[in-house]
């Protein structure tokens, strides 16, 4: 039998169940196969607009059958593909806990690939000759499309008119959410008058959303191409229609969008671009450009890959010098992380640290740095080197787990390192929001004899209070602050800076020393040690044995 | 041995496998693919150390492919075990993991044959 364009994804976690299905299937269906709920998640997001049917079985470890159908239910747009169960006869509570969570059909186990294939006809006939979606496709508050509807026709569109250039649109309604529900349909009878206007105004064939609270989406066809400051036509556009509703607009497009990728994509795009002008009240149009889906590439791949590149060695930690402004010699290093990726090159820490930030990954990574610095130290130990101390950066989610201090002090113990020989460096962005809890933290890690460095002194979030109230031995002046040393302003404000540093007993370090008059300019203030690059570059871990050695 | 000497010996059903699995080429493919299942190691490994969640988690797939490839005797035995393990309420039975070992080993002697 040929193929047929239907596609099924089989989620599975035994590769030789998941085998037999696959294989008697693929004989009519594309497959696509996931080995538990999460990546089935992931599979179904990525293709929700080509698969027909899911079959999926219930024990699976990471997220089972069940927690996959409760995800799904709760997605208006993965709701719509119908899920298969399988299950075995002796459990009847199975099926109807099953159906409750929205699954659409069962199968029983032991496979019969051949009834599967029959159920599964059956359904793809049933949902394409009934209108197969949501009996709701018009939100009845807005007159507009219900997201999935959006979804399912800006899809239909696109395929349709593969020649036709579109623009998708977000927009965001300031106060949308709030004013209707304190004014009810009184507020969407004015909104509506205004989107009837806007009708007008723009191409029939053009569709509209709802796509959550304030933001609304669109997808029309290209017609003033003539037009070439595409952001000065929105924005009059936005002008005319805010002075008579009394509210804040701002758009995202994004034109000439892909028929071929996933429509979801794209909305990713626009949402991405509305949410970089959201906090900007100057700006109220945002473009959807390559740069952008670059950027949002380049994260997404951290984001997916970050995992296995701390697992497979691609993340490694590297040791930057620090140097004696006396005498030269070597007092100390900074462990920092450098991701390197075959056929992708170099991915700069400027880049994946302040991710990793955002979505909690730098606690794992921070741990990671510290237990590879503690190893390293232990291996040139044993070698009989001269090692020095070594300074671990840590970010103030580390601070937000009870268990920080024991990655820290677990790598020492594990190591048999003697807690001197680590610094830890933390940010004054830390004792913003959890000043007690990090405060006892450190004060334990002193305990220690483990010393706490005050990094990136001078720059965005210095206040001398901080010099007073947290527990550190080391204040390290921002690079930005020691390149502009031959600037007689910033030299007097060095000098005070360093009497009160001094005055409390604190060493002193300064970052991004790359010039000799820098040098200079650092010894004669007293500063006690340097790092940068005048003296060395950040060292992977070979070369800073042969630095010590 | 030919595949239905190989179900009559495991007590097994031939016919009714057949016909889920479409042919004997498919039976014999899949048949060999059960040598290299980690299922029942994991049910041994996770019984040993006494995880009663990890154990059912084994017996349930064990269960499942063994049914699927029409192994029914020891479909049936591990059927035993994971519904005495489904309440993550008590340790694996060891008479019962005794039952599913052997029904395995001579389910693995015999498909070795076909090798």
């Amino acid at each position: 039998m040929s193929k047929s364009r239907y596609t099924v994804l089989i989620v599975e976690d035994n590769d030789l169940n998941r085998d037999i299905l696959a294989t008697i299937l693929g004989e009519e269906f594309e497959i696509l196969e996931a080995k538990n709920g999460q990546e089935g998640l992931k599979v179904l997001q990525e293709n929700v607009s080509r698969i027909s049917v899911v079959l999926l079985d219930l024990e699976m470890p990471i997220m089972n059958g069940y927690q996959m159908l409760q995800v799904v239910k709760e997605d208006e747009l993965l709701r719509e593909i119908p899920i298969i169960v399988m299950t075995s006869k002796e459990n009847a509570d199975e099926e109807e806990r099953c159906l409750d969570l929205g699954a659409y059909d069962f199968a029983q186990k032991p496979y019969s690939p051949r009834v599967v294939i029959q159920h599964i006809r059956n359904i793809i006939r049933l949902r394409e000759s009934a209108s197969t979606l949501n009996a709701i496709e018009i939100e009845a508050e807005t007159g507009v499309y219900t997201r999935g509807a959006f979804f399912h026709y800006a899809d239909k569109l696109l395929k349709k008119n593969p020649d036709v250039d579109y623009a998708l649109i977000m927009v965001d309604i300031k106060g949308f959410s709030t004013e209707f529900n304190k004014w009810g349909s009184a507020y969407v009878q004015i909104i509506k008058k205004e989107a009837d206007q806007l009708r007008k105004s723009i191409p029939d064939d053009a569709i509209c959303g709802h796509y959550y609270l304030e933001r609304f989406i669109a997808l029309s066809p290209i017609i003033n191409r003539e037009e070439s400051d595409r952001k000065k036509v929105v924005r009059e556009f936005i002008a005319e229609i805010e002075s008579r509703v009394g509210t804040t607009l701002k758009f995202a497009v994004y034109e000439n969008i892909s028929h071929e990728e996933d429509i979801l994509t794209s909305v990713q795009y626009v949402q991405e671009a509305l949410n970089n002008i959201k906090s900007l009240y100057n700006e109220n149009v945002s473009l959807v450009d390559e740069a952008l889906i670059n950027k949002f590439e380049r994260r997404t791949y951290i984001e997916e890959h970050m995992q296995e590149a701390l697992a497979n060695g691609e993340i490694e930690v590297y040791f930057q010098p620090k140097h004696s402004a006396k005498d030269g010699k070597i007092v100390g290093a900074e462990t920092l992380m450098r991701w390197c990726k075959s056929g992708i090159g170099f991915i700069s820490p400027g880049e994946f640290v302040p991710l990793f930030e955002e979505n909690g990954f730098i606690v794992e990574a921070d741990a990671f740095a510290c237990d590879e610095t503690c190893r390293y130290l232990r291996k040139w130990i044993d070698q009989g080197l001269d090692v020095v101390p070594i300074s671990v950066n840590t970010s103030r989610y580390d601070y937000t787990k009870k268990n920080f201090q024991n990655h820290i002090t677990e790598s020492v113990k594990r190591y048999n390192i003697d807690p001197e020989l680590i610094h830890i460096e933390i940010t004054e962005s830390l004792f913003q929001d959890l000043s007690n809890e990090a405060t006892e933290i450190l004060k334990t890690c002193r305990r220690l004899g483990i010393k706490i460095e005050l990094d990136d002194f001078g720059t965005g979030y210095s206040s001398l209070h901080s010099l007073a109230e947290l527990p550190i031995d080391i204040v390290k002046f921002d690079q930005s602050f020691i390149r502009k040393l031959s600037q007689p302003r910033e030299q007097i404000v060095m000098r005070g800076c360093m009497d009160i540093v001094k005055s409390l007993n604190l060493h002193t370090v300064a970052e991004g020393v790359e010039t000799e008059e820098n040098l200079l300019q650092c010894i004669e203030l007293g500063i006690d040690s340097i790092q940068g690059y005048y003296y060395s570059k950040p060292l992977p871990a070979s070369e800073f044995e042969k630095y010590i050695g | 041995m030919t595949l239905q000497e190989l179900y009559f010996a495991l007590g097994g059903n031939y016919n009714d496998t057949k016909q889920r699995l479409m042919n004997d080429k498919l039976i014999n493919r899949f048949l060999l693919r059960f040598i290299e299942d980690t299922t029942m190691a994991q049910l041994l490994d996770a019984v040993k150390i006494g995880d009663r969640k990890a154990s059912f988690s084994a017996a349930h797939t064990l269960k499942g492919v063994a049914g699927n490839l029409g192994l029914t005797s020891l479909a049936k035995s591990v059927s035993v075990l994971t519904e005495q393990l489904r309440s993550l309420e008590e340790d694996a039975d060891p008479s019962l993991v005794q039952d599913v070992k052997e029904k395995y080993d001579c389910s693995f002697r015999a498909i070795m044959t076909l090798v």
